[in-house]
């Protein structure tokens, strides 16, 4: 069993190397870019420092070293070449399966041996069982430019001396915490002599120290004068390396102040803090009585600069550490990591009140307590709210999804020699996060299939006249009530007459059939048609279209191709955002119930207003004009006939992307919330059918598979 | 704690008895101050200096400043140990003994310099 640490750790270990990745993958662009290189080098930091934690030494003994040469890179005494970037990617793999394997059964020998090969390379010097010790490489100190002392400034108040305050008496004491190797005293302040007061104070004093001290201890020795004295105290550089580092390791707390920030890493005291809000505050106060508009106060970070309490570096540190909670936290938004599981059961017991909701409400209505009603109003209201709410917790962003082709696309285009952009839109689109694991496998296989046929080589493309860079780009977004994904790229496009011949020798169409592009390319989806040498053009690893679209069925989705030969290929993919509960339309076909998913309902119409005429011979209808294609479900589904039949028949179109059809039926029941239950497998080569649902009565009515409903009726509809 | 003040032609030698702090620094200067309008080089003894501070080391400061205005010489004369070690620490010795380049010290400008 895993401990909750050790889960936390492995995901953390997941979202920095994922993170690491995007940083490496964006500085092949950008190169040189300090904000990516230093996400690279904070995310190796940070997953070295929680292995550390958790004891797993080999993940700190690989990352120990690949730190090292980013910190390098980072202080610019390496430059990120692309060479170096695909040894960190090879590295930030290395991690990856180091961290996998330390959790699990321990780490291979296989995996060691790589290991020391990646840091042979990266380092230059010899990593081996045997050199190990030595080969450990020596720290490397960023030269210190110049000042490796603290430096005080001492600015003491007129009053000082008529307080008791005897300003040599600090600095003689301050002698015995190290050695005072510089003072420069400054009489500035002084008036001339006539005017001069000499029981007042008009010394200040610049001190160069050298200790091994705290800020605070520093601090303490002019604590008592502080009330008569200004005391800034700027560390020495390798202390303020230090303030650096422990900005950076700072847990992330977006709520804290820079001036918090500072205190916690002892690169300010308090007292420093408490004056630079001072000035602030007087500075503020000055400037906006002086203008009407008031211009924003200077930043503390700059007031403690010029106050000489800390460095410009640490401040730049500790408000590029701020920035980064904040938008850590504008992305996250305080975040508290669920189990998934449970949250499963939360949407299950919504589920259930769904249902036990319906029944109240049928109740209710059947022994017509009419007092009641507002009540049950209120609670389905509220219900539905929860529903809305449970459900959302589960969505995540297509974005991260997304962002994992990047890696695909830049080892692809490498394999295969050719030049790929991918470009991401959409990326914040929504969907239920069960949705979105299911859907992974197949996106991965169509970017493949796009960069693998889609896309040709520079050449081919050039002579074509088309730029040498091919680009794919990926799109998502929201349509009522699904998510669209869109996978497109320029690449050479299908080959309609080819499929076409294949399908024909296959069997698949007749040679009379007439069929539009777009059918064609709906082909390539047929189990029969993706072996290698026919569609060589359009996939050819084996791996079917076929498995794509039933991955997609079973989601209850639909996919579509649009292409144009020589210009590229547009796959796109409706899905439903959530497979837990909907909102539905329940009809009736006789004496059964069924549900329609509200999302894909265009229109109903009734029967007697006469916009409607069935053509049962070549099995379409004419709605105001427009042919559809139509199922009449009693028939389709072979429900017993109990009389009723006809009496009063509706139609509902239903719609999925641009793929419509009709729905003859006995009866309209209107909207209905609907919590989706499996089907047993027993039920599961069932066509028409995607699920069932429990309803208030404690009937159960079955959820048609509209888009398997539709490609039927199309396929029943004789045109011609 | 009075201060013993001779004349040899324009030069002025006051020795400075006891202390120099913030107790008798006010007296010190009404007596001192005037001194250096009246002669062209002003001696100060400090070897029977038994206690000093801050404000007696800014008195220096401050006759040194006028010393200067009016382009006068100051000598300080024999510290004893205590003035003397003070001076040293806080590294005045330069800008309080006469052999010095008078301007040092005030060169390195004020402490609240910022950058613009």
């Amino acid at each position: 069993m895993m401990d909750d640490a050790t889960q936390t750790f492995i995901q953390e270990a997941e979202e920095l190397m994922v993170q690491m990745e995007d940083a490496l993958l964006a500085l092949e662009q950008s190169p040189g870019d300090a904000e990516l290189i230093n996400s690279v080098f904070r995310s190796m930091h940070t997953i070295k420092g929680a292995a550390g934690i958790f004891g797993f030494d080999p993940v700190v003994e690989f990352t120990h070293p690949v730190e090292t040469i980013l910190d390098q890179v980072r202080s610019g005494g390496r430059e990120l070449d692309a060479e170096l970037a695909a040894l960190l990617l090879d590295c930030k793999d290395h991690t990856a399966t180091l961290v996998e394997q330390v959790i699990g059964a321990g780490v291979e020998e296989e995996t060691q041996a790589k290991g020391y090969e990646l840091l042979t390379r990266l380092t230059g010097q010899q990593y081996g069982a045997e050199k190990e010790e030595a080969a450990e490489p020596a720290e490397q100190k960023v030269e210190t430019g110049g000042q490796d002392q603290w430096l005080i400034t001492l600015e003491f108040q007129e009053n000082s001396f008529r307080n008791g305050i005897d300003p040599i008496s600090f600095i003689r004491y301050l002698g015995n915490l190290g050695e005072i190797t510089e003072v420069v005293t400054h009489t500035d302040r002084m008036p001339t002599s006539e005017a001069a007061d000499p029981e007042s104070c008009y010394l200040s004093f610049d001190i160069l120290f050298r200790g091994e001290v705290t800020k605070q201890a520093v601090y303490e020795v002019f604590e008592f004068a502080a009330d008569d004295c200004n005391i800034r105290i700027l560390p020495p550089n390798e202390i303020e390396q230090q303030f650096e580092a422990l900005v950076e390791e700072l847990p992330d707390d977006h709520t804290r102040r820079l001036g918090e920030l500072l205190i916690e890493v002892g690169a300010i005291t308090p007292h420093e803090l408490a004056s630079s809000l001072k000035v602030q505050i007087e500075q503020d106060r000055a400037e906006n009585a002086t203008q009407e508009d008031a211009a924003p106060p200077p930043p503390v970070g700059d007031i403690l600069v010029e106050q000489k309490s800390v460095s410009r570096e640490v401040v730049d540190k500790a408000l590029d550490k701020q920035n980064q909670m904040k938008q850590k936290a504008s992305v996250e938004a305080s975040l508290i990591r669920v189990d998934s599981q449970k949250l499963g059961r939360l949407i299950n017991l919504v589920g259930e009140l769904v249902i036990s909701n319906a029944a109240l409400k049928l109740m209710v209505e059947e022994h017509g307590l009419t007092d009641m009603n507002e009540v049950v109003a209120a609670s389905e209201h509220l219900v539905e709210e929860i529903r809305d709410n449970a459900l959302q917790l589960r969505m995540v962003q297509i974005g991260d999804t997304f962002s994992r082709f990047r890696r695909v696309v830049r080892d692809v285009s490498r394999d295969l020699e050719k030049q790929i952009d991918l470009v991401i839109e959409g990326g914040e689109t929504e969907l239920d996060k069960t949705v979105v694991e299911k859907i992974t496998d197949p996106l991965t296989h169509l970017v493949r299939n796009s960069l693998d046929h889609g896309i040709e080589s520079p050449a081919e493309r050039l002579r074509q006249g088309k730029p040498a860079n091919g680009v794919l780009s990926l799109n998502a977004w929201h349509d009522s009530g699904h998510i669209v994904i869109e996978i497109k790229d320029d690449g050479a496009g299908l080959d309609c007459e080819k499929i076409r011949a294949k399908a024909e020798a296959n069997g698949l169409v007749k040679p009379d059939q007439v069929l539009t592009d777009k059918e064609v390319f709906q082909l390539i989806f047929a189990p029969g048609l993706s072996t290698k040498e026919q569609a060589s053009n359009l996939s050819g690893r084996g791996v079917g279209m076929d498995v794509v679209r039933r991955n997609i069925d079973a989601l209850r989705g639909i996919i579509d191709i649009d292409s144009k030969q020589g210009e590229g290929t547009t796959i796109t993919i409706h899905l439903p955002l959530t497979l837990a509960i909907i909102d539905g339309f329940m009809v009736g076909a006789r004496k059964e119930r069924y549900v329609i998913p509200l999302s894909m309902v265009e229109e109903c119409v009734e029967m007697q207003n006469g916009e409607w005429e069935l053509n049962e011979e070549r099995h379409y209808v004419n709605l105001r004009g427009r042919v559809l294609p139509y199922l009449r479900l009693a028939d389709f589904l072979q429900i017993e006939d109990d009389g009723s039949r006809r009496r009063r028949e509706s139609l509902v179109v239903v719609r999925i992307g641009e793929h419509r059809a009709g729905f003859v039926v006995d009866a309209l029941y209107g909207e209905l919330q609907t919590v989706i239950k499996p089907l047993g497998r027993i039920f599961e080569g069932f066509h028409g059918i995607s699920g069932s649902t429990v309803l208030g009565s404690g009937e159960v009515a079955l959820i048609l598979d509209v888009q398997g409903l539709i490609r039927t009726a199309n396929e029943r509809m004789q045109l011609h | 704690m009075g201060i013993e003040v001779s004349r040899e032609d324009h030069n002025i030698l006051a020795v400075v008895q006891d202390e120099m702090t913030i107790y008798t620094a006010l007296e010190q200067r009404e007596q001192l101050l005037p001194l250096l309008g009246q002669c062209q080089q002003l001696e100060l003894d400090l070897s029977a200096v038994a206690e000093m501070d801050s404000a007696g080391i800014q008195l220096l400061l401050l006759l040194k400043q006028e010393a200067e205005r009016l382009q006068k010489p100051l000598l300080l004369k024999q510290p004893s140990e205590l003035c003397k070690s003070l001076i040293e620490l806080l590294r005045l010795e330069a800008r309080l003994e006469l052999t010095s380049d008078p301007s040092e010290g005030r060169s390195s400008g004020g402490t609240s310099e910022v950058p613009a």
